[in-house]
């Protein structure tokens, strides 16, 4: 299984724009206000720093991943400790990341529609996806999908500029102040770090010391569109009513109305959804069940995608509305406790104790 | 692979099963009463009466079905509720096919329910997923939201389609929904709608003409701006899509009423907002641009335009300067959104203004400045039919 | 569904098998012998007495007694009578040979009296037999133990005419044809190199049918050449009757809706294959010629792209692609927005398409697959029927199921014109075989956008692009160059640059020798000819 650079690009462009933009906006909006677009600057700075890490980190040991790395790294105990708290990670974000892709569905398209039909269509599609060509197949799918998302974010960008009032962006940052803008910028900063998966990616690829650049510009690329895009729906829906909406973005395409005709084309947007929660999921999907296939050292790492999907499925059923899916897991595990630890503090542990152990030898 | 190949049944068995019992959101056309127009009402007894304008399909002339007796194209009806939600319900125990207000493009609340004001069903208005931002926001004027609807349009098959058209164009005032909320939602700025009122055609028919705008104080009603005044917001919000402007250049002779017709090409509204001791002071600057269309006077054209330009200045002043007052000592409703150009010019003085800025604004200073340029004067000079002395 | 099938298989190789299968071969091994008699008795006996098997029996001018054998249909009597049997007979310089051994004596028939082109020497009776079934003619003799074949092959077939399920405005109008050799002679017209090379098999033990390799020496993969012949040798079947016999038998993956291989009836299609570093594999008794390996874009050039300006290539190739697109998606869209989304449909709009459903009993799923299923009926019938009443159908297709159905309120006008323009678009796609998918296609989308809106639709999709990311065709990813992405591909797949700007061979086969041509051969007009 093999990978390009070019597809670590889309994979990571993807895992990080889709979702940053439509489930960080709300929470970013209301502690920064019009400043959100500053705060996403911010947040796409600590991303990029925190890709240099994950990037130097995976240099440690090219050919080796996540798991194998911080065994090789940290030893084998404290290692086994880092693969914990990572996986704890990836077995959370997989169930979480499926059920606010369900609320979406059925508070824009299909309201009536039982959570789980969607959800075994979905569970289906990346079981399928993982199985029939592991990351491979992932990285392909990514490859063709990622200009999809691009060219729709874009068209409804621009079908939405005759709504913008640029006056909702003044007056800059007297409203939130720092603070407000720091706040703001932690919510999509713990989205776009999706990046730290590059880890366990770097080791698929064709030249693994070749790939920090695709993931610098995979975060680069996202974190400017999610700018855009903030933008956007600032100007478009306006600092009163923005903040009061679960997915802004959704609400903005809702106002597209273009020559009269086009109007509500607000399902063809939820393309942008679909397609980036899959490649989410699947890329997820296929991490944790090679991550786990080989810290319990099982041979196949398929078969742990049979015990993984519908345990993923049991979960996702677990909040019992959007609000707790949605606001609580970001703001009580994502924010804290991911972004500081998974995203920047064991990839700074791990470059920092794999510079010293090289010096040493 | 045992365990993977039930699994895979199982999941396939789970799909198709799924699929083939589904639809569970499937609606066919034609089992929808597509509600064109809805209408609010605030009945006698506190309750709420909503009006539904509904299509129906059976009354739309179709090629095939050409011919035969000429069945109403649409259906309004009327209910009372609690709430609007629930005067919903009541109505649809009565239509057989089920309410869908996916195509709503108009909202028209009644002068008497306007006036008490209609937060609850703003909330519903929004939250509805199926609700459309892109409907219109009318007031009824002088009348309730029920006999809007029930009048009849001839130039469009369905009358909610000539009111979206009406608007759509924006021939007086537009305002979306989600302008409103946002204008409601807002410190700075109160909201402002179209207003529509009933007029009788010649031949006795009763029909509708949105010639009108609401104002709204918060919430609640406060006045309607017509004629002048809503001619002066509209110049003030740079909305001056076909707006003509006639001044009295000379007094009335025998021979022609001495008035000079424009058609406005350019407008740009300027506000600029000063804190003078703490307290908030507005100036506006106003530009304009126009040609002449009409030309009722003895005056050659070639020759007075600075002298046009002035009159047709003073005239905007005059109208703006009226307008504004009116907003301050009548309605007291900042309907120009000055309070959003202070907080985007002063942001911090207005963190302390903001609150009480309703009880502001009547007390704001405001200076009105006007600038008219003609820049193109027609075809001829002197109107061509008169003697020349 | 690969399981459910290997299930399948096991079952029927549990049965133990009764007889002897297909490939019986005990006397077929053994070898001729010296008496003339017995040699023919055993083949009298083998191939049944067949009438159309002649035997003809004969002194030669030496004396020898000698037997020419043959069929009477596959072989050009004038041939057998003027270069065979006329200079054995008159055979001069025989009779001036010394009477010597019997060597000798078949020395001197093959390599002086007879006046056929290729002769060949047979010793065995299943080569013998295969001679015959061949076209040639056998010449037997007392006491030699192995015989001679003559090629006399000639039989009845149709002549090189335009291809009728690919045509083109502009271009070569010969297509192949049901003649091996001349397939092969037309590609070889076209490309006379050296490194044309052709590697020949013979598949089907009853059928004996050949089959050519044909591919680019030093151009084409040649791990790639030898996958091909690795997996013809495979095959262990009794009868080949036409290249999807091998198609079915060499493709990586049965269980897909998309083909892996495409076909051509067109030697200008299939030559400009072979010359990117494409095999084509040449089966006796078809005009369809197989070219392999393939990415799912091949499907969408018609060899016409390259005939035609580039910009309007460029145009045309992205209407295909929106034509197959549309041809599998647009009833299911057309169900999902109108019982989903009806709120995506401008309001003046969905009122007349509620008034045009007015009446009509059945859901939009089974108006659309009722319509569906018609329109496929009507298209089966149509290649089907017999000729003289093909306008027959095209009135009943037309008037009865069209505008009948519309005015007996079964079925919407919406809903026909609908189903008219996926019908039509299915017909833009120049390979055949995509087009056949596309139209399976439609019926699963149909049904889930009837369950899950838009929503399933997007969700078949995806589940199609997984499908397409993990095909390969030959080891070539089936969605390359875009995923993986190749950039060097690119000027040949949504676009087609003119000429002089395709520098070089597409990657993706050309595993060598890339450089097609110069590369500064865009044409310069000299100024010289504006001053005159």
């Amino acid at each position: 299984m093999k990978v390009t650079g070019m597809q670590v690009f889309w994979m990571i462009f993807i895992m990080d724009l889709g979702m940053t933009l439509i489930m960080t906006l709300t929470p970013s909006l209301q502690a920064a206000k019009q400043d959100v677009w500053i705060s996403i600057l911010v947040a796409g700075c600590i991303i990029l720093l925190a890709t240099v890490l994950v990037t130097n980190a995976s240099l440690l040991h090219p050919d080796q991943n996540l798991i194998q790395l911080s065994q090789t790294v940290l030893g084998k105990w404290i290692g086994k400790v880092v693969i914990v708290i990572y996986l704890v990670q990836w077995y959370t974000i997989l169930p979480i990341v499926l059920r606010q892709f369900i609320d979406v569905i059925h508070t824009m398209i299909l309201p009536a529609t039982p959570k789980a039909a969607v959800m075994i269509i979905m569970l289906l599609l990346i079981v399928y996806a993982t199985y029939s060509g592991g990351i491979v197949s992932i990285a392909r799918c990514s490859e063709v999908l990622g200009p999809i998302i691009i060219l729709m974010v874009i068209l409804a960008l621009v079908a939405s500029l005759n709504n913008a009032d640029w006056k909702y962006l003044l007056p800059v940052f007297v409203d939130s102040g720092m603070m407000g803008v720091i706040n703001g910028a932690l919510p999509p900063a713990s989205y776009l770090g999706h990046s730290v998966e590059y880890l366990m990616l770097a080791s698929f690829l064709y030249q693994p010391r070749k790939g920090a650049p695709y993931a610098y510009w995979g975060v680069i690329a996202a974190t400017f569109l999610v700018l855009i895009a903030m933008l956007m729906a600032t100007v478009t829906m306006g600092t009163n009513l923005a903040p009061k909406m679960w997915y802004p973005f959704f609400e903005m395409s809702r106002k597209i109305s273009l020559f009269g005709f086009i109007e509500n084309f607000d399902p063809l947007t939820i393309v942008i959804w679909v397609a980036s929660v899959f490649i989410k999921l699947a890329i997820y999907l296929f991490i944790t069940s090679y991550g786990t296939a080989q810290f319990l050292k099982i041979k196949n790492w398929r078969t742990m995608i049979f015990f993984i999907a519908p345990v993923v499925m049991a979960f996702a059923y677990f909040p019992r509305n959007v609000s707790e899916a949605t606001a609580n897991y970001l703001l009580n595990y994502w924010v804290p406790y991911a972004l500081p630890i998974n995203m920047i503090g064991l990839p700074l542990l791990l470059l920092i104790v794999g510079k010293i152990r090289m010096g040493n030898t | 692979m045992t365990l993977s190949r039930i699994l895979y049944g199982c999941l396939t068995l789970i799909a198709c099963l799924g699929l083939l019992t589904g639809c569970w959101d499937r609606k066919e056309m034609d089992d929808l009463a597509l509600v064109m127009a809805s209408g609010l009402d605030l009945a006698d007894d506190n309750q709420i009466e909503a009006t539904l304008q509904i299509a129906l399909p059976t009354g739309i002339p179709s090629s095939l079905q050409s011919g035969g007796k000429a069945t109403k194209p649409v259906l309004v009806i009327s209910a009372k509720g609690k709430d609007g939600l629930d005067a919903l319900g009541k109505l649809q125990q009565q239509l057989s096919r089920r309410i869908n207000l996916g195509h709503r493009g108009i909202v028209v609340v009644g002068e008497k329910y306007a006036r008490h004001g209609f937060d609850q069903i703003l909330d519903t208005l929004m939250r509805s997923p199926e609700s459309r931002y892109n409907s219109y926001m009318l007031t009824a004027y002088g009348t309730t939201a029920k006999k809007i609807l029930n009048a009849s349009y001839q130039m469009e098959i369905i009358p909610a389609i000539g009111i979206n058209k009406l608007q759509y164009e924006d021939f007086s005032l537009s305002v979306k929904m989600d302008k409103f909320v946002d204008a409601l939602a807002s410190f700075g700025k109160s909201p402002v709608s179209g207003a529509i009122r009933i007029i009788k055609q010649s031949s006795g028919e009763q029909t509708f003409i949105i010639d009108k705008a609401a104002v709204y104080q918060r919430n609640k009603l406060v006045g309607f701006l017509s004629g002048t005044d809503l001619k002066a917001y509209r110049l003030m919000t740079g909305n001056i899509d076909g707006m003509r402007l006639t001044t009295q250049m000379e007094p009335p002779q025998n021979q022609y009423h001495g008035t000079i017709t424009i058609h406005l090409m350019k407008a740009k509204p300027k506000i600029r907002t000063r804190i003078k001791n703490g307290k908030p002071e507005v100036s506006v600057s106003f530009k304009a641009a126009g040609r002449i269309i009409s030309n009722d006077t003895s005056l050659d054209m070639s020759k007075v335009i600075p002298l046009v330009e002035k009159k047709f200045s003073e005239d905007i002043k005059k109208e703006i300067a009226s307008t504004i007052s009116h907003t301050q000592k009548k309605f007291k409703s900042d309907i120009f959104s000055f309070g959003n150009q202070i907080h985007i010019e002063h942001p911090y003085a207005w963190k302390t203004i903001k609150d009480h800025w309703i009880e502001l604004y009547p007390k704001v200073p405001v200076q009105v400045k006007t600038e008219f340029r003609i820049e193109r004067v027609g075809r001829t000079q002197a109107p061509a039919h008169q003697q020349k002395k | 569904m690969n399981k459910l099938f290997q299930l399948f298989v096991r079952k029927y190789q549990e049965i133990p098998q009764q007889g002897e299968p297909a490939s019986d071969k005990p006397e077929q091994a053994e070898l001729l012998s010296c008496c003339l008699q017995e040699n023919i008795d055993r083949i009298k006996s083998l191939t049944g007495n067949s009438s159309d098997f002649i035997v003809r029996m004969f002194q030669g001018a030496n004396g020898l007694s000698m037997a020419i054998v043959y069929i009477n249909d596959l072989t050009d009597t004038a041939v057998i009578n003027d270069s065979i049997i006329k200079p054995i007979l008159s055979g001069t310089e025989a009779d001036t040979a010394e009477q010597g051994s019997l060597t000798d004596s078949f020395k001197v028939t093959n390599d002086m009296l007879l006046t056929v082109g290729a002769t060949n020497t047979v010793n065995k009776i299943n080569d013998f037999v295969s001679a015959l079934y061949n076209g040639n003619t056998v010449i037997l003799a007392e006491g030699w133990d192995h015989a001679i074949s003559a090629s006399t092959s000639k039989w009845q077939m149709r002549g090189v005419e335009e291809p009728s399920s690919q045509s083109v405005v502009r271009g070569p109008k010969d297509g192949f044809t049901e003649n091996i050799s001349t397939n092969v002679a037309l590609l070889r017209r076209r490309i006379k190199s050296p490194n044309l090379w052709k590697i020949d098999r013979k598949i089907g033990l009853v059928t004996q049918t050949d089959v050519s390799v044909l591919y680019l020496k030093g151009t084409a993969d040649d791990s790639v050449v030898k996958e091909v012949l690795k997996r013809l040798d495979r095959i262990d079947t009794d009868s080949i009757l036409d290249s999807g016999y091998i198609e079915e038998f060499i493709q990586d993956q049965t269980f897909t809706p998309f083909p892996t291989i495409i076909n051509s009836e067109r030697p200008d299609s299939v030559a400009a294959a072979i010359l990117e570093g494409q095999i084509a594999v040449l089966v006796d008794g078809t005009p369809f010629v197989l070219v392999l390996p393939i990415t799912f874009f091949k499907f969408f050039t018609a060899s016409e792209d390259y005939y035609q300006r580039f910009d309007i290539s460029t145009f045309l190739r992205i209407l295909r692609f929106c034509a197959f697109t549309i041809s599998m998606i647009l009833p299911s869209l057309y169900i999902a927005i109108t019982t989903f989304h009806q709120e995506m449909i401008p309001s003046t709009l969905l009122v007349s398409l509620a008034a045009q459903r007015e009446g009509i009993p059945f859901p939009a799923f089974f108006e659309a697959l009722l319509m569906e299923i018609t329109f496929e009926v009507l298209r089966e019938a149509g290649v089907r029927m017999p000729r003289a009443i093909g306008s027959a159908i095209s009135i009943v297709g037309a008037l009865v199921l069209g505008q009948a159905a519309v005015e007996a309120g079964l079925v919407s006008a919406a809903m026909v014109i609908v189903v008219a323009f996926t019908a039509i678009s299915s017909f833009v796609v120049p390979m055949f075989n995509i087009a056949i998918s596309a139209r399976l296609l439609r019926f699963a989308l149909m049904l889930l956008a009837a369950s899950l809106g838009l929503f399933g639709i997007m969700s078949g999709l995806f589940f199609l692009l997984i499908h397409m990311a993990a095909l390969r065709s030959f080891g070539i990813p089936y969605l390359a160059p875009i995923a993986p992405f190749v950039p060097n591909n690119m000027k040949d797949i949504f676009v087609r640059v003119p000429w002089w700007m395709m520098v070089t061979r597409p990657r993706l086969f050309a595993k060598q020798n890339y450089i097609r041509q110069k590369v500064n051969l865009r044409p310069e007009p000299s100024d010289t000819e504006e001053e005159k």
